[in-house]
């Protein structure tokens, strides 16, 4: 096997104020996370915590990457996926409690109808050049009545899923469940090899890296990266081990997040997608076919709504009319925080995972020291101006 | 930017709505003035984001305007 060849050129020197700026958000989430341990009196810090936090932001993870890859093309958005799982609970409570279709025919119906609608919005926005901010308006303001209307078939205005035990189980619940307080031996070995494979990773692409000549950090940089990545996964499989096992709804979550961050890292159609971002009449001269890029965006789009709304309506075990309410704003939010840009070309899924987390984190943490509801809207508005400012004067810097 | 200030409206009109709430411990002057405060920040990013498509368009005018020029001189 030939040494990879390593010149003095190709050792990214490094610069202590670039790599506090390239970790600002991730510095802030474990300052943000040792305050909230502290306010919290370690409750933060329990294993039932880390289980909250993966089960009630799994949404913003799957809906943040869709975003992301919205946003990528151009800053556009989609302000209709919280609207369209409200619909998507409703229309998936008729197929498996009414209509008795069985929980498999009902999934892949629940499917088609969120390609069905991708498809529709991709054409409109990508071919007929409608907005997309009034192209999905008119599902955000449409989707939540229909809705609504369907689930009046019930009383209470919502359907239960109780009788659907296969469904429940696809994903919500525990794998491999032991008893709160018990070590969860599978989720441990789950951990450890996840963490092998980080530290794998991580030197497979320097390994890749310097034999093609390409610049690379400082061997501590990734040696930093790779404890670093092995100290975090460790530490939430060992809090989940304790906490009665791997959550279902983290395999999804951890599909969906692996998948895109391929797709935008290692793929031509993920490049594509920076490219239209960073200048469309550019990424068109040079042979991309940008209204393709626009249309497999909104489409993206709606296949992952379908998922979350299928995530969200088994952690409830019922569709409501109050379902995916402000979905759209906590995937944006989890977009903007997380260094994505807010006018296309630039921002990554670890990013993305980054901001939903510190969001979760700000609040879980707020919800545990009892905030005032009203405190708690001020903090989100706060944080998300903050993010949005830094973004602005980060590409001012550049400029 | 438009998104983003959109929030900020919507939260402060939450605010204000909640401002005499019975469960709440934030004073309502203290809500009110939030309230402003994120109106205020909104429409500082609605005039930026106005400046930026509007000096989008005068740089696709220039442009169309050097093309014109090039297919002229051709």
């Amino acid at each position: 096997m030939d040494k990879p060849v390593v010149n003095q050129s190709t050792i990214r020197k490094m610069d202590p104020v670039a790599l506090l700026k390239k970790n600002a958000m991730l510095i802030i989430l474990v300052l943000v996370y040792i305050f909230f341990t502290a306010m919290t009196g370690g409750r933060m810090f329990r294993p039932n915590s880390f289980n909250s936090l993966i089960n009630q932001n799994a949404y913003v993870y799957i809906l943040g990457c869709g975003m992301l890859m919205c946003m990528l093309t151009g800053g556009n958005i989609d302000l209709s996926c919280g609207a369209f799982v409200c619909l998507l609970g409703a229309m998936g409570g008729m197929m498996m409690v009414y209509w008795r279709m069985g929980t498999p025919l009902s999934i892949i119906a629940l499917l088609a109808l969120g390609i069905a609608y991708g498809c529709g919005l991709g054409a409109l926005i990508a071919y007929v050049r409608v907005p997309p901010w009034i192209a999905t308006l008119a599902g955000y303001l449409a989707f939540r009545g229909l809705g609504t209307a369907i689930l009046g078939v019930s009383s209470t205005n919502s359907i239960s899923f109780r009788d659907s035990p296969d469904f429940l189980n696809m994903f919500s619940g525990t794998l491999f469940k032991t008893p709160e307080g018990e070590m969860n031996w599978p989720c441990m070995i789950v951990g450890i090899v996840a963490a092998a494979l980080v530290v794998l990773m991580v030197f497979k692409t320097r390994s890749t890296r310097l034999k093609k000549g390409y610049e690379v950090d400082q061997l501590a940089m990734d040696v930093a990266k790779s404890v670093l990545g092995v100290a975090v996964i460790l530490l939430v499989m060992y809090k989940l081990a304790l906490s009665g096992g791997i959550p279902t709804v983290l395999v999804w979550v951890s599909a969906v997040v692996l998948f895109y961050s391929f797709i935008t890292s290692k793929t031509t159609i993920g490049r594509h997608f920076y490219v239209v971002g960073g200048n469309i009449e550019a990424a068109r001269l040079s042979g991309v076919n940008t209204k393709r890029v626009m249309f497999i965006a909104y489409l993206n789009m709606a296949v992952l709504t379908t998922i979350a709304a299928m995530t969200t309506v088994t952690r409830f075990t019922a569709a409501n009319a109050d379902a995916g309410k402000n979905f759209e704003m906590d995937a944006i939010s989890a977009c903007v925080v997380g260094g994505v840009s807010a006018s296309g070309g630039a921002g990554t899924v670890l990013g993305m995972v980054i901001g939903a987390t510190l969001i979760g984190v700000i609040n879980l943490g707020m919800f545990q020291v009892n905030l005032d509801a009203n405190y708690q809207r001020v903090v989100k508005g706060f944080v998300l101006l903050a993010a949005v400012v830094f973004d602005i004067l980060s590409k001012q810097k550049q400029k | 930017m438009t998104v983003v200030a959109a929030y900020l409206i919507y939260i402060a009109w939450e605010l204000f709505q909640d401002q005499n709430a019975p469960n709440t411990s934030m004073p309502p002057w203290v809500a009110v003035l939030f309230a402003v405060l994120f109106v205020g920040a909104a429409g500082g990013l609605l005039v930026m984001a106005w400046k930026l498509w509007k000096k989008g368009g005068e740089e696709d005018k220039e442009e169309k305007a050097r093309k014109n020029e090039e297919n002229s001189l051709k």
